[in-house]
């Protein structure tokens, strides 16, 4: 019994971390931009193959690599912000079914120049090691990456309500029109806005890559980690979505370890619709981002 | 009784004391009618070019009937879009909400596909009618993120109960609805029967959309409030919408189920199948009935022909064709018609943020 509510408890921590770390970009993204970038699972894929793409296709140190795959995606921010965003931002309907397009074009095309069979592996482990708590063992890279997921947000709240980009970037999430008539460059600010959220996921998908084996396709799960956690927690709010994060990463944790792993996210999934239909906003209503 | 009455352009039918209005006048009909005729001769027109170039008549028909599946989803959607003033981003949750009732119901039960046709409509129906509060509580974004997470759901469900759904095997065995013993004939019959279905759906819809209901709708679709304060009951108008068009939806799973033999709800519940229905309804034309099933078989035939041309990279290339077409038809390809020949008012989308 013990050791199954020491699981729980590390697993919610672990779990909670995860999420909060692949929602962090998606809720600067709507609560920035109030967009929702249904693209946004192809900065995972981007990232991870990107890096892949430069190292063992193009011979470019593998550090280099990482950095030229974020180069990649700062790239795709501004194909997309330009060509789809800017375009279809008045047409609500067009930008969704665009933003999916997109993705999904990303997607196949990954699948197409690098299938599963390949087997894209990242050298980003930081430990091998396992960790112990009361009888409960994880491998100990995963608690790096809940650890980095917490870091990277306490930066970028520091970036939120320290810096002049972060109140930029907090007065457009509180009014847009207000904003742009104090002299806000909207263009600039909303690129910067898609670029920044970018570097989450990608820090993430690169950690968890040695853990979870990569494959074309693991874009969009990820992505629906994010939507829950940005949904549950007010759609562009992160005092909620840190809320949201822990309590799916809980709900994940009991019903993997005390009930039935198969219905972990179907269980997530019932409690985001059930509190949405109680509480039609969120956790936490987004009349700001922080 | 019944009596007709001729008109200049029109003809009024008087059943007892009611009145029914039908417009008879050639410039309303003209085109419709030589729209039908090349709908109906599709099959013989592809036999004949079959003799002349070297193409597969029965992938081509396969095609078609792919095409008139998107349409049997995509025309509720559409009306149920203007009727409630929201986007639904989980229309194929309801389509296999109906695949997998027709699926389980004729295997375990050994029901027909005619018994299975009113089962799927009603359980679409219902579960969509429980679902209904979302209408009234949530609208823009939130109603999106809501629907697009519901088919989420039934695949997590099929997935953890797979002894019953059977995850990504799906439920073979479904009887068929037609087999004479030749596929070519069984094929055209099955276009022809899905053609069917498609024109009863643009009957009701175009009915319905040209009605005092519609025009309701339409009212509701350009401002909730402003409808409300004009004395108009929307819930009473939601739900309705909400709950029929989504039971018309689980028909198309329906056929689905009895064309294919089996219900797979990871190959249907697949976000590469929504955004296929919605950018049927968005490239149709907002609000665009007519222009959903030229939409359809726009996407269908690009889908087909980027399969045959790029191989492995089809998909790739039919989203780039799709966005580009998303990009350069602002009003899709119902606008390109309508800008010649506006004639009268028919509800249209418009979605609002919030």
């Amino acid at each position: 019994m013990l050791d199954i509510l020491a699981y729980i408890f590390l697993y919610t921590f672990i779990f909670g971390s995860l999420f909060l770390g692949t929602a962090l970009g998606f809720t600067i993204i709507t609560g920035v931009l109030r967009v929702f970038h249904l693209g946004y699972g192809a900065t995972f894929l981007i990232v991870a193959y990107g890096t892949w793409m430069f190292w063992k296709d193009v011979g470019t140190d593998f550090i280099a690599s990482i950095i030229l795959s974020f180069a990649l995606i700062a790239l795709f921010t501004v194909a997309v912000y330009k060509l789809v965003i800017s375009k279809f931002l008045q047409m609500e309907d067009y930008l969704l079914a665009a933003l999916l397009s997109v993705f999904i074009i990303i997607e196949e095309f990954v699948n197409f120049v690098y299938p599963e069979v390949v087997g894209v592996y990242l050298p980003t482990s930081v430990t091998k090691e396992t960790l112990t708590l009361a009888g409960a063992s994880v491998p100990a890279q995963l608690a790096v990456v809940a650890l980095s997921a917490i870091a990277i947000t306490v930066i970028y709240l520091l970036f939120l309500t320290r810096t002049k980009v972060g109140l930029i970037m907090r007065a457009i999430s509180q009014d847009p029109f207000a904003s742009k008539l104090m002299g806000v460059n909207f263009d600039r600010m909303f690129i910067l806005a898609l670029f920044v959220a970018s570097i989450p996921p990608g820090l993430i998908i690169l950690l968890i890559s040695p853990v979870w084996a990569l494959n074309p396709f693991i874009g969009w799960p990820l992505f629906t980690y994010a939507i829950l956690a940005t949904v549950l927690g007010g759609l562009g709010n992160l005092k909620g979505t840190i809320m949201a994060s822990y309590i799916l990463g809980f709900v994940f944790a009991v019903t993997g370890f005390a009930i039935n792993p198969r219905m972990m996210l179907l269980a997530a999934l019932v409690v985001v619709i059930v509190v949405l239909i109680f509480k039609p906003r969120g956790l936490a209503r987004a009349e700001t981002i922080w | 009784m019944v009596r007709l009455e001729p008109r200049r352009g029109r003809l009024i039918i008087h059943v007892f004391k009611k009145k029914f209005e039908w417009t008879i006048e050639p410039r309303y009909w003209r085109n419709p009618i030589i729209g039908l005729i090349i709908w109906l001769a599709l099959p013989v027109i592809l036999i004949g070019i079959s003799q002349l170039f070297p193409i597969s008549v029965l992938r081509i028909i396969s095609t078609l009937i792919f095409a008139n599946i998107i349409c049997m989803i995509a025309i509720p959607l559409t009306v149920q879009i203007i009727g409630t003033g929201r986007v639904n981003f989980g229309p194929h949750f309801f389509a296999a909400i109906g695949g997998y009732t027709s699926a389980l119901l004729s295997k375990n039960f050994g029901l027909s596909p005619i018994a299975t046709l009113p089962t799927s409509f009603a359980l679409g129906a219902l579960i969509a009618l429980f679902l209904s509060p979302i209408t009234i509580i949530s609208r823009g974004l939130y109603f999106v993120l809501i629907t697009l997470l519901l088919p989420f759901i039934l695949l997590e469900i099929a997935y953890w109960q797979s002894e019953i759904f059977g995850a990504e095997t799906g439920i073979p065995g479904v009887p068929i609805l037609l087999e004479t013993g030749n596929v070519f004939l069984d094929n055209v019959l099955y276009f022809y029967l899905s053609l069917m279905i498609v024109l009863l759906f643009l009957f009701f819809a175009d009915r319905i959309l040209r009605s005092r209901y519609g025009f309701l709708m339409g009212v509701i679709n350009e401002d909730e409030e402003v409808a409300e304060s004009y004395g108009i009951n929307t819930t009473r108008m939601k739900i309705p919408t909400f709950a029929i068009t989504s039971g018309a939806m689980a028909i198309a799973g329906w056929f689905i189920a009895h064309y294919y033999g089996s219900f797979t709800g990871p190959a249907w519940l697949q976000p590469s199948f929504l955004i296929i229905i919605l950018l049927t309804t968005t490239l149709g034309g907002k609000g665009a009935i007519y222009g959903v099933v030229l939409s359809a078989y726009v996407i269908a035939s690009l889908r087909e022909a980027t399969r045959v041309a790029f191989g492995e990279l089809s998909i790739v290339v039919l989203f780039i064709i799709l966005l580009l077409l998303l990009y350069f038809l602002p009003e899709g390809f119902w606008g390109l018609y309508r800008k010649r020949r506006y004639r009268e008012y028919f509800p249209s989308i418009k979605i609002r943020r919030g």
